[in-house]
């Protein structure tokens, strides 16, 4: 059986590369018997979505501006 | 990535200076959660601009100024890490931090076993609290991990590019990933989830 530790990589690796059908399935068997690694599993979702929709919202909702010394800056270099 | 606030116009009047105000803020925000660093976010914004100011004849008009801004403002991106991972000692790809040191015991079993999270995505973003704590997880990752981090997740680019991008062989770059997300996910588990009431 195949440990957490190695298990943990492979979810990893999972999200980025497609593993040979006998190491999913081992992956597989192992995280429907390993509540951790279950939960672990789940984590990975949770962060991969909230990540991606952090990134694509981030126009709208980071509350960070430019700072008017650089809106300045940009808009001085703005000319031929 | 789009304005979704007012349908683009078919064609937008185009004086550079107003573009700033226009969009400054927006493509600011979009290099800053990419970038992690205000200097840095400004500095590539401001390329941005300059190079859609010296090819705005070729701009036609067929998408939306934002859109236009924010696919140069990508490239731009792209171009920050290239140069960036160019400069580095090819004998530091990885790194010596390694955040799943102490997480397993000798045989590879959990030594910090993983709470549970009840966490529904879409309503952990709407609180501003919590996007904070994200932003300052993912500013403790160490450089190289969140670098390819956010060209894998953020930017969803395939691994491929990624490599290309930082340099790295297949498997540094999966160890870097590997690292990234489980430094992440510990961060979370003790800075939001760990907390009481949340």
């Amino acid at each position: 059986m195949r440990s957490c530790k190695d298990t943990a990589r492979l979810l990893s690796d999972s999200r980025d590369q497609h593993l040979p059908f006998m190491t999913r399935l081992g992956l597989r068997m192992h995280v429907m018997m390993c509540r951790f690694c279950r939960r672990y599993d789940h984590q990975l979702d949770v962060i991969e979505t909230v990540v991606a929709s952090y990134a694509t919202s981030a126009e709208e909702m980071h509350p960070a501006t430019l700072s008017p010394d650089a809106r300045a800056r940009i808009k001085e270099s703005l000319t031929d | 990535m789009h304005d979704r606030a007012k349908p683009a116009p078919e064609h937008e009047a185009t004086d550079p200076k107003e573009w700033v105000d226009r969009h400054g803020d927006a493509l600011f925000r979009f290099a800053l959660v990419r970038l992690r660093g205000r200097e840095l976010a400004e500095e590539i914004v401001q390329e941005t601009f300059l190079a859609a100011f010296k090819s705005r004849d070729r701009y036609a008009g067929r998408a939306s100024e934002r859109t236009w801004l924010t696919q140069i403002l990508k490239n731009k991106i792209a171009d920050h890490y290239r140069r960036k991972h160019r400069e580095v000692p090819a004998s530091d790809l990885v790194g010596p931090e390694d955040s799943t040191d102490g997480l397993f015991d000798g045989r590879g079993r959990w030594s910090v076993k993983p709470n549970r999270w009840d966490a529904d995505p879409g309503a952990l973003l709407r609180q501003a609290e919590f996007r904070e704590t994200l932003e300052q997880c993912l500013g403790e990752l160490p450089d190289r991990q969140a670098d390819a981090f956010t060209l894998r997740v953020m930017e969803k680019k395939p691994t491929g590019e990624v490599r290309n991008l930082l340099e790295v062989t297949a498997t540094n770059l999966g160890v870097l990933l590997h690292r990234a997300r489980a430094g992440l996910r510990r961060c979370l588990d003790v800075s939001w989830f760990g907390k009481a009431g949340k």
